[in-house]
């Protein structure tokens, strides 16, 4: 399970004082009752002193065979079994004020009468019910657990929630960066080693990426524009050739073939450095563009094709779609647009254009292909199903044109049999 | 009975190695004879050994009835241990007397070791009290 950074500590946090509690209170628990111990031991030496002293005085005291008013008896024992060491242990003894059984401690020792006899000299008190005290002292120390570990959250809350900002910023520049935006990231301030190295690092990164990026741009552009020469002439040789007439039927038809393919090559060629001039923003200019108008003027430049391939083109203007743009990639767009739904048409020939309100336009057609996948249409080079001569450009070139304006944007949908793409203001 | 006490005595010496050594009372440092004549008398003297260490010498002397003197090397009396029979005291810091007598009424003092700097006093209740080396009481040993 995935955790904030803060919080991820905590649940080390949580064991780890768990641990140090039990062992403190297992050692506090020791020392005190040690400490009780003690003192009452203290108290039972010392009365068994006093015992001794006045039973050489008062001849009645050794007379104390039972544990009665004062807590202690004197019994007489034969000199093998004499044992003048102090013996202390705690015994459970019954006590008639709680009605049960209550901790006592006993001192056992042994002590020579006046009498010059041997005697057993037994000595309690009550003491520490050690279960209360240990009782006591978990329920204070799960207390004193909780109390710590709230402190811990509220202070994982507040405060580093705060210590974290940087970061946080950090991380939500870095959501946002795309590549090949070129925007210079704003420095933010921090005070925190890592996340000052982890901000330069980040900077010099992306400007290695976009140094690189931008070398790839420069480097398409080029290509494309030294094409162009050569391709030129290889047509205008083929064309020369063509002019000749001392060839056979078969040979004609080569060359002709040869020279579409350079033809193909020379579109595919310009493609490329339409895409690479939008990118590097030589279609800048924007002005106010009626795209019901736009549109009127492309299929009227189609008209012959739709005549020879017999295409039904609907056109459904409820609003007018105007916005700014640069009137030239407008042109592209549409036409590109119009020109993906002749190719990718089928036996119906229906190619549907809608204006609903000012901010949504739609070119629908028809296809043999089922829905298309969003995600991978617009990459360079897809190709819809199978059409050989299609060079996969097209909505590559579209998608390229839109980001660069950012004024439109364009969605797609498969619904009742038609592949709609939807411009969006 | 003192000459069969000896003869015991003199044949037990003879399997004895050569540390414990039976002596003669006249033997025994000057001061150590004063102080056996002062408290007790030379007539209830019934043995007196010689105890020689690597380091140090020390005396023993035993009375008829049990008593056990100890002296260092310089005769002076370093135990006297009744073995359970009350002993004199005149030899004794006066201090100590005077608070076994004022603590422990009715109690008498069956042993007392002398130390560098401390006393040892042994009470016939069977209690073990020490004492600094002025005879000041220091606490009942438990």
């Amino acid at each position: 399970m995935k955790t904030s950074l803060k919080n991820y500590t905590f649940r080390y946090l949580t064991i780890s004082l768990l641990a140090v509690l039990a062992i403190w209170a297992i050692l506090f628990r020791s020392f005190i009752l040690d400490e009780v111990y003690d003192n009452v031991d203290d108290g039972l030496k010392n009365q068994k002193i006093e015992i001794i002293r006045q039973s050489y005085v008062d001849p009645e005291v050794i007379k104390t065979n039972k544990f009665g008013l004062n807590q202690f008896r004197i019994l007489p024992v034969k000199q093998e079994e004499y044992n003048e060491m102090n013996r202390l242990t705690n015994e459970m003894v019954f006590m008639p004020y709680d009605g049960e059984d209550e901790p006592y401690r006993y001192l056992r020792t042994g002590f020579y009468g006046k009498d010059g006899k041997p005697y057993a000299l037994e000595i309690r008190t009550s003491t520490v019910e050690e279960d209360d005290l240990i009782y006591d002292l978990s329920m204070a120390l799960f207390a004193l657990y909780f109390f710590i570990l709230i402190s811990i959250l509220l202070v994982n809350h507040f405060a580093l929630k705060k210590a974290y900002q940087p970061f946080d910023k950090i991380l939500k520049q870095l959501q946002s960066y795309r590549f090949g935006q070129s925007k210079e990231l704003n420095p933010i301030e921090t005070n925190v080693i890592e996340f000052e190295l982890l901000q330069s690092e980040i900077a010099s990164m992306i400007n290695r990426n976009e140094q690189v990026f931008y070398n790839q741009k420069v480097f398409i552009g080029n290509a494309s524009h030294e094409l162009q020469t050569p391709l030129a002439i290889a047509i205008n040789k083929l064309d020369l050739l063509l002019e000749q007439d001392n060839f056979e039927e078969k040979d004609y038809i080569q060359l002709a073939e040869a020279k579409n393919s350079l033809w193909r090559m020379v579109s595919l060629n310009r493609s490329l450095l339409m895409l690479s001039k939008i990118e590097n923003h030589q279609y800048n200019i924007k002005e106010e563009v009626n795209f019901n108008q736009l549109i009127q003027e492309t299929l009227d430049d189609y008209e012959a094709i739709f005549e020879t391939e017999e295409i039904k083109i609907i056109t459904e203007f409820n609003a007018e779609f105007k916005t700014l743009f640069n009137r030239d990639l407008a042109n592209i767009l549409i036409s590109n647009l119009i020109r993906n739904a002749i190719k990718h048409n089928n036996k119906e020939k229906l190619i549907l254009i809608k204006i609903n309100h000012e901010n949504e336009l739609s070119i629908s057609n028809t296809s043999d292909l089922f829905a298309l996948n969003t995600s991978e249409i617009y990459n360079r080079f897809y190709k819809q199903g199978f059409h050989v001569e299609s060079n996969g450009l097209g909505l590559s070139i579209v998608d390229t044109i839109l980001k660069n304006q950012e004024t439109i944007q364009i969605d797609y949908q498969y619904k009742d049999g038609l592949h709609q793409f939807i411009l969006k203001k | 009975m003192k000459n069969i006490l000896s003869i015991v005595l003199l044949g037990l010496s003879a399997f004895t190695f050569a540390q414990d050594q039976m002596i003669s009372f006249n033997q025994l440092p000057q001061k150590g004879q004063k102080f056996i004549n002062t408290y007790f008398n030379s007539k209830n003297v019934s043995a007196v050994v010689l105890d020689k260490d690597y380091f140090s010498k020390d005396y023993e002397v035993i009375l008829k009835n049990g008593t056990k003197i100890e002296f260092d090397g310089s005769g002076n009396w370093t135990e006297v241990d009744g073995k359970r029979n009350t002993i004199p005291t005149g030899f004794a810091p006066d201090k100590i007397v005077a608070y076994v007598k004022k603590s422990f009424p009715q109690t008498s003092i069956i042993k007392i070791e002398k130390n560098k700097y401390s006393y040892e006093v042994e009470l016939s209740n069977g209690l073990d009290i020490d004492f600094d080396g002025k005879g000041n009481f220091v606490k009942i040993d438990d």
